[in-house]
């Protein structure tokens, strides 16, 4: 019995969320990148079953980089038109290629600036 | 007829033999084990992945919760009835799973040789980083795929009964004569 209500202890200590997450913007981004790509499969289409998939925190990741991806094309300048192929781009660099780089440097690598 | 005894140089080759047999035996089960040690320590971690609490579940995830609990449930009744202490039980549980990692490694690692092996350089290297992409981005089919894999491995690892080693019954006669009698036997019928 005793062992039992620490498992439910230990579960419920998982459900409840962490005082705080210290993930810097760009790998926040990257991460975000990614669940986006899992999410859309191209620009207009959504994968099978992704809705079912796809958790609350997954979807506001993949929102936050749907949303800094298309104000980056919006207000530099970026070969890649499209908001998905851009995503993917972003998602393909590895925590190597963007270091400690912000932002807009992450961005530009995967324009190819 | 009885075999000659073995001379001196077999009997140590012999044994060496079986010494290596049952440390390599002993590994196999071992990096089968802490295989499944760390598919299920890793769970958590894969489920609760941005430590946003109940935020990180989505709905396939609680379905795989709720029914991992019930098959948790089953395996430690089943434990319980076939006379599996803890240790025997939990050890089942991790060495399945242990084996569904070790096939799903092979499996990707067949798939991956298969791209490399039958197509040219470019065209393997662009389908190798497609199919490693796929794996590494959640694709939700693949998710599910995994989750469903996983809850399999809980099923498959509950104790049954022809599994379990049988007690070897009471001796008894190879076919036993048939007597007319007028008494009533007395075993019980099953």
């Amino acid at each position: 019995m005793k062992s039992a209500l620490v498992c439910i202890a230990l579960l419920l200590g998982l459900a409840l969320p962490q005082v705080s997450t210290a993930a810097d913007d760009s790998t926040r981004l990257v991460q975000g990148c990614k669940e986006l790509t899992a999410i859309y499969s191209s620009r207009e289409q959504q994968r099978l079953m992704a809705a079912a998939t796809t958790s609350l925190s997954e979807a506001m990741m993949a929102g936050y980089c749907m949303g800094v991806v298309s104000e980056y094309q919006r207000r530099s300048y970026c070969g890649v038109t499209n908001w998905h192929e851009l995503a993917s781009r972003v998602a393909e660099l590895s925590d190597w290629e963007t270091g400690t780089d912000n932002v807009d440097s992450v961005l530009g690598k995967a324009c190819g600036h | 007829m009885r075999n000659p005894e073995l001379s001196l140089a077999g009997k140590l080759d012999n044994g060496l033999s079986k010494g290596f047999s049952l440390i390599l035996s002993a590994v196999k089960t071992g990096f089968i084990w802490l295989s499944g040690l760390m598919m299920i320590a890793f769970l958590p971690v894969l489920i609760f992945e941005y430590g946003d609490g109940l935020a990180d579940l989505s709905r396939i995830e609680w379905g795989f919760m709720v029914l991992m609990g019930l098959l948790v449930w089953r395996h430690v009744r089943y434990c319980r009835h076939f006379g599996l202490g803890f240790l025997r039980g939990f050890s089942r549980l991790l060495i399945y799973q242990g084996l569904l990692m070790t096939v799903e490694a092979v499996v990707i690692g067949l798939i991956a040789s298969v791209l490399v092996g039958t197509q040219s350089v470019d065209t393997a290297t662009d389908h190798l980083r497609e199919f490693m992409q796929a794996l590494m981005m959640d694709d939700p089919v693949s998710k599910i795929l995994g989750f469903s894999l996983i809850l399999l491995a809980t099923y498959l690892a509950a104790p049954s009964s022809h599994r379990l080693p049988r007690t070897e019954p009471a001796t008894e006669p190879r076919f036993r004569p048939e007597i007319h009698s007028a008494t009533p036997t007395t075993e019980p019928s099953l």
